[in-house]
């Protein structure tokens, strides 16, 4: 492999954490409201324990990896070869989906917050090309994107956090008993969705980062800073509108961006803040359209599917399925969930339950078949 | 190829670069009116909008104010947009939103959804409620010399902000008590004479506070007036500047200004049954006028005042927890202060705080205070 494509963990990390704020916008706050009312805050800590446990299988399965080798190789080396096939065809499958929904659930926040009267189809076509275009390159490109835009949204981010602080109420907040526990255990679901379909998904680059020791630390480290993120979001929207108005907006935190005025002189950011939400769903997308055709590529026969320096438009080493990803993407956005009903439906119900069976069931499963074949050890 | 690319990224920013480009929504800054307050009346089978202006720099030219009907907010204000011969209307810097008395007798509710959904209306979006009069009246009849019923909302705004722990009420506070408590205030407005002199015969008009209106399941359903507001300032403890009238002991009147003051409350419960709730409040207050010839400073004229201080605020606040009990309707929000105390009792509760709320034996007790009396000093001779 040509370690010139390559990158380290830290940069991994910052792409992890873009990655996370596309499905957090999406689910936090209003489903940790939804179930967790003035408990919200709650939420994304009371998914820590089980999610220690879930960066501790990642990390061993991971462990178990030889130095250019990522989760897609590891389906083929504990499955063997033609049930390890089938399995990445699932995934692509299931990760070309996903990036079709972030696509048409990116398309709906833009629709909704600034351009009320257009169609989805124009933004999940362009954002579809780019990412196709960053698809086509190499993963470092999109991982060092991520470093560069990371400041500057986190940045942001915090700006707008302590800003809305100063409208927080505790009467939004609390109390908060024993009796919230199950109420925050179950909003937690929705935490545990984010960290996990994160957590596997950058497990597809792994085969450009080299190995390390640590990695459980780092992962752990990274986890607890983006469950305090995800609880100052939290504390942010829902104590400053309350669960109740929460639950009923669509998009609560540019509600709250909309509110915002700083020093009595700057207000209606919003379409600002929503544009540059555009930044974390195109590494999420291209992060997705890179792993799928890799796979695909992997399936096809292809024994080093990652960037080797190809032009852009070259089809050698079978590139040719990288623009039919892309294809696949951005049709599959367009015909998907049309009304907002079942937008609603695919974001709270279809994908979260199929990412946690991907996340919990499938890859644990073929950890476990690799475990008792001993088809994984290295 | 990437000379290509180039080449195509280049001639991007001949089409890109401002707003008249391939975007059309292109507009001078002069076209556009930008209104600042809208207001919402009811009609059979429909809504009337108005919507006006702030002034504009030229004195000539008054603020602008415009109405339409339709069956919805939105289809009233397409009406307006598309009938409308002024520039272009702006609506994202709405500042504040009038509420016609019948709109609101009629229900919030359509309001209340339009302000969640709307993406030029901020969802802080301050709301107030026309006390006997449309919002239309109020907004075509108020203000003169080219200032209209935005500057005097603007100036409303900012004493309130300055003078008192403001007293006025946001579309989310609204929203958020109505689903937490099933009832809410909102400030009342009044359309009344001004003060300011009118240059010709004709009374100038203009709108005041006037205390609260209180909402019940979205429907409006009494006022608390401006005097008897302040004990609802003192239970949501939002308590600013205000002046109050006492007497002396010979029935003189002595202008008593509160600087600052709250409440504390506390549920009495019964084994889990919630019993009653006692309301300890606390107020401060200064002597602003007075007859001369008594002595403030003496002990005795001292319990008098502070006691005649007690006495008026208690009335207020045993006022206002009375409306509450006689309505059925917690738009004080006593439930989320009874949760906030005794939470497990709280949601244990058999019966909903509202349907408790009548029985509840509310006992009010007030501790007030003399503070610093201006100027002038007291208990020399």
């Amino acid at each position: 492999m040509n370690t010139n494509y390559n990158f380290n963990r830290n940069q991994l990390l910052s792409l992890a954490s873009l990655m996370v704020l596309s499905p957090a916008m999406r689910l936090f706050p209003n489903s940790a409201a939804e179930y967790a009312s003035q408990a919200a805050a709650f939420s994304a800590p009371a998914a820590i324990p089980f999610m220690l446990l879930y960066v501790y299988f990642i990390c061993r399965f991971m462990d178990t990896r030889n130095d250019g080798e990522g989760m897609a190789e590891l389906f083929l080396r504990c499955l063997g070869e033609k049930a390890g096939k089938a399995a990445l065809i699932i995934i692509s499958l299931w990760l070309l989906l996903y990036a079709s929904f972030v696509l048409r659930a990116s398309s709906d926040r833009l629709i909704t917050t600034i351009y009320p009267h257009s169609s989805p189809k124009l933004f999940i076509i362009v954002m579809g090309i780019i990412c196709t275009v960053s698809a086509l390159g190499s993963a470092r490109t999109i991982v060092r994107a991520s470093k560069i835009i990371l400041p500057f949204i986190f940045g942001l981010i915090g700006m707008i956090l302590f800003f809305s602080m100063f409208s927080v109420s505790k009467e939004n907040l609390l109390p908060v008993t024993v009796l919230d526990t199950l109420p925050v255990m179950e909003s937690s679901l929705s935490a545990m969705n984010v960290f996990t379909a994160v957590l596997y998904l950058i497990c597809f680059f792994a085969p450009f980062v080299h190995k390390s020791d640590n990695s459980f630390r780092s992962y752990s480290i990274w986890l607890a800073v983006m469950t305090v993120f995800i609880s100052l979001l939290c504390i942010s929207v829902v104590g400053s509108f309350g669960a109740e108005l929460t639950v009923k907006l669509a998009w609560p935190f540019f509600s709250l961006v909309r509110n915002l005025v700083f020093f009595h002189s700057l207000e209606r950011i919003e379409a600002l803040v929503v544009s540059i939400w555009i930044f974390p769903d195109f590494l999420l997308v291209s992060m997705l359209l890179y792993s799928a055709q890799y796979c695909l590529r992997l399936v096809c026969g292809e024994k080093t599917p990652g960037y080797q320096g190809e032009k852009m438009f070259s089809t050698n080493n079978k590139r040719w399925i990288i623009p039919l990803c892309g294809l696949f993407t951005v049709i599959c956005g367009i015909t998907i969930a049309k009304d907002p009903v079942t937008l609603e439906f695919w974001s709270k119900k279809l994908i979260p339950v199929t990412n946690l069976i991907i996340a919990l069931i499938f890859i644990p499963g073929i950890y476990a078949y690799g475990k008792l074949k001993r088809s994984c050890e290295k | 190829m990437k000379k290509v690319l180039s080449v195509i990224l280049s001639l991007n920013l001949l089409i890109l670069s401002g707003c008249s480009g391939l975007y059309s929504n292109f507009r001078e800054l002069e076209q556009i009116r930008v209104i600042q307050t809208m207001g919402l009346d009811y009609i059979p089978g429909g809504v009337q909008l108005t919507l006006s202006s702030a002034n504009v720099e030229n004195e000539d030219e008054t603020a602008l104010c415009v109405s339409g009907s339709g069956s919805s907010i939105s289809e009233a204000l397409d009406h307006i947009q598309s009938n409308s011969s002024q520039d272009d209307l702006f609506l994202s810097h709405i500042k504040q939103l009038l509420i016609g008395e019948q709109s609101a007798k009629h229900g919030l509710e359509p309001c209340l959804s339009y302000i969640c959904r709307s993406r030029d209306l901020r969802i802080d979006t301050p709301l107030f409620i026309v006390k006997d009069k449309t919002a239309k009246e109020t907004m075509s009849g108020s203000g003169s010399g080219g200032k209209g019923i935005s500057e005097i909302f603007q100036a409303l705004e900012t004493t309130e902000s300055e003078q008192h722990n403001s007293r006025i009420l946001r579309a989310s506070e609204v929203i958020n008590n109505l689903a937490k408590y099933g009832g809410a205030l909102i400030s009342a407005v009044e359309y009344t004479v001004s003060a300011e002199d009118s240059k010709d015969d004709e009374q100038e008009m203009t709108a005041v506070l006037s205390g609260y209106a209180v909402i019940k399941d979205s429907e409006l359903c009494g006022y608390i007036d401006m005097e008897n507001s302040l004990g609802a300032d003192f239970l949501l403890n939002r308590v600013g500047i205000a002046d109050i009238l006492i007497t002396d002991r010979l029935g003189r009147p002595i202008s008593m200004e509160i600087s600052s003051g709250g409440s504390e409350i506390k549920p009495v419960w019964e084994e889990n049954k919630l019993k009653g709730l006692d309301v300890f409040i606390n107020v401060k207050a200064m002597v602003l006028e007075m007859q001369e010839d008594e002595q403030l400073m003496s002990e005795e004229l001292s319990d008098y005042l502070i006691s005649q201080l007690e006495s008026y605020v208690s009335s207020k606040a045993a006022y206002v927890l009375q409306m509450s009990r006689k309505l059925q309707t917690d738009f004080l929000g006593l439930a989320g202060i009874v949760n906030m105390d005794s939470p497990i009792k709280f949601r244990g509760m058999a019966e909903s705080f509202a349907d408790v709320l009548p029985a509840l034996e509310i006992k009010v007790s007030v501790s007030g205070e003399l503070c610093h009396t201006k100027d002038i000093k007291e208990g020399q001779n």
